[in-house]
């Protein structure tokens, strides 16, 4: 008996200290190397529907939707019925982080190039034009054409010190792109020589403002021509500075939110922009809409923005050179806005989406009109049929034909991740 | 997996003493109180521990049953749900030498998520459970018995800490992180228990 114990014991205790493994899982880029011939000699090819995965970025164009799918298309639906949108097809198209539309003509970039397509028959799309070489931040090697992409990729390790080197990595062009689908506004200037600009959602990075293609990415301002819609023109690049996220058109103004501030440049002549002020306060993100006297910023704290504070910033911009900052309002986490008249939507990420009157822009806390609080928003675009609200779920159209009472019309939602 | 969870189901039912089949076999109990004995990185650590187990006598030596309890390391709180079996060697004796075995899951269900001011979030899985033990029982004069045993316990245990990068992330989707670090920790006890057995 006792002898059993002893040799319990004995089998027993030098097993007996505790064990800890750590593991450190981290998604990090790792690069990967393309020549451009690969994907310039490829086609572009128009595939059928597919369900959507990662929706990025919106634009309305007639009864259509554009909705990206960053790195890697396009989805074109049909939106003749806001109730019920149909999926139409798929423009295949590898590096892609943003478009614009401009008199059936698409624009967007794959890798260093900018394409041009025409969609007047959304049923025959076919490629008009590419542009090369326009966005050269994208090679490591110019000469022999090797561009450097960064792929997601889960690594998990045993070794703490790993995970830090996912903070090392460059920084990329579609990186913020990829990590905020959001930052929302009204793209839809009507200016411009008689060409029909697309209406532009959410960190519409690509503009089109007086016959000419704006695009933003971290540092620059990049204009091009397009007053031939079928035959984009690369003209100059403008640097901005650091984090600069969304680009939002205005009556002949550009305004350019940043992760620091508002830049506002005059495009009065539309290939040579002019800085006219910039609106700085702490570092968050911060898409922008404007009407004739006021710019709303919403500023969002968030993991890739820095300590920032969520708020609702009012600015008055009747003197442009000089935006003043006449009130902000304290909020839940806001996102992307979109301005209709009187009407401001607001979307609040994972808090839902808020109406405000703002007729009176030092009310605008007293005049809220709804909170919609069973969905995550993200992105707002007040379409001409629908208000079109974008969120990590899905993309849902509401009739706002009573601003002041949203109505839910449809609701397409993303594959199961 | 599914095969234990039938078993796991078929015990807990079986168990239950207001069933047909426990009026077959006879109802038995045993709680035992202890202390948990091991090492860590900072040293010795004992650790307060109970259980019991309720089942059926399959045989005069062989009880089958569901056993729970609380195992608390430290701050930590980790209930056992499992299987138990029972043998004893002389029932007919005063003294009598048994032995047990229980398999199955150590539950945190105890242990809140917590998110720091610093938006950490912290939260905590339990994992295998394992147990061998010897032990004695002494016969009462109410055919109750007093039992002191040795066991060796196998718990596994993860803690997760995490920094959130989406607005509602997934706990299982690492991309869903800025900083996704899993401790798996082991714990391996000498256990000491005094219990009462009915």
């Amino acid at each position: 008996m006792q002898l059993m114990l002893s040799l319990m014991l004995v089998l027993v205790f030098p097993s007996c200290e505790d064990q800890l493994e750590s593991t450190y899982t981290y998604q990090t880029q790792v690069p990967v190397f393309l020549q451009v011939n690969s994907f310039r000699e490829a086609d572009i090819i128009i595939e059928p529907a597919k369900p959507l995965d990662n929706p990025g970025k919106i634009y309305i164009f007639g009864d259509y939707l554009f909705i990206s799918e960053p790195g890697k298309g396009i989805h074109i639906l049909d939106n003749t019925n806001p109730a019920s949108p149909r999926n139409l097809n798929f423009i295949n198209i590898p590096g892609t982080g943003d478009m614009a539309i401009n008199d059936n003509i698409l624009y967007a970039d794959n890798y260093v190039d900018l394409l041009a397509f025409d969609i007047s028959d959304p049923q025959d799309i076919e490629m008009v034009k590419r542009e090369e070489d326009v966005f050269p931040n994208m090679y490591s090697n110019e000469e022999t054409g090797t561009i450097v992409t960064y792929k997601d990729t889960l690594i998990t390790s045993t070794d703490p010190n790993m995970s830090w080197s996912s903070w090392g990595r460059p920084a990329f062009r579609s990186d913020f792109m990829a990590m905020e689908s959001m930052a929302a506004y009204n793209g839809g200037s009507k200016s411009g020589g008689g060409q029909s600009y697309g209406q532009g959602g959410s960190m519409a990075r690509f503009t089109l403002l007086g016959g000419h293609l704006y695009t933003v990415d971290d540092y620059d301002l990049r204009v091009f021509s397009v007053e031939e819609p079928t035959d984009p023109q690369y003209l100059k690049n403008i640097n901005l500075g650091w984090g600069i996220e969304t680009i939002f058109p205005f009556k002949g103004k550009l305004f350019i939110g940043s992760m620091t501030g508002m830049h506002i440049y005059d495009a009065s002549n539309p290939s040579d922009p002019q800085k006219m002020a910039v609106y700085e306060h702490v570092t968050s993100c911060d898409p922008v809409v404007v009407n004739d006297d006021y710019a709303f910023v919403t500023l969002r704290s968030a993991a890739v923005c820095r300590m920032g504070a969520d708020e609702l910033h009012v600015l008055d911009i009747k003197d442009l050179y000089n935006p003043q900052l006449i009130k902000s309002y304290p909020m839940d986490n806001p996102h992307g806005l979109g301005l209709s008249g009187d009407y401001l939507y607001l979307a609040e990420g994972e808090h839902g989406l808020k109406s405000f009157n703002v007729a009176d822009v030092l009310e605008i806390s007293n005049n809220r009109l709804e909170h919609l609080k069973d969905f995550t928003a993200i992105d707002i675009i007040p379409g001409p049929k629908s208000l079109i609200v974008i969120g990590p779920d899905g993309v849902c159209q509401f009739d706002y034909s009573d601003p002041e009472k949203l109505k839910k019309l449809s609701c397409i939602n993303v594959s199961f991740r | 997996m599914k095969v234990i969870y039938t078993i796991f189901a078929a015990t807990l039912y079986l168990a239950c003493p207001s069933n047909s089949w426990g009026q077959a076999f006879s109802y038995t109990h045993h709680s035992e109180m202890g202390m948990l004995t091991g090492r860590d990185n900072f040293g010795e650590r004992i650790n307060f521990t109970f259980q019991t187990f309720n089942g059926f006598q399959l045989t005069e030596r062989h009880a089958f049953g569901f056993v729970t309890g609380l195992d608390q390391y430290g701050s930590l709180s980790v209930v056992p749900i499992a299987m138990g079996w029972r043998a004893v060697l002389n029932p007919e004796d005063t003294w009598q030498l048994y032995g047990g075995l229980d398999l199955g899951f150590g539950s945190t269900l105890l242990e809140p998520t917590v998110v720091t001011e610093w938006n950490e979030h912290r939260w905590q899985e339990g994992g295998f459970m394992g147990q061998g033990s010897i032990g004695l029982r002494l016969k009462t004069k109410r055919a109750n018995f007093w039992t002191l045993s040795l066991s060796y316990k196998r718990q596994i245990y993860h803690l997760t800490t995490a920094n959130p990068l989406e607005i509602s992330p997934d706990r299982n989707r690492p991309e869903d992180w800025s900083y996704y670090a899993k401790d798996k920790i082991t714990f391996n006890n000498v256990v000491y228990r005094l219990g009462y057995w009915f």
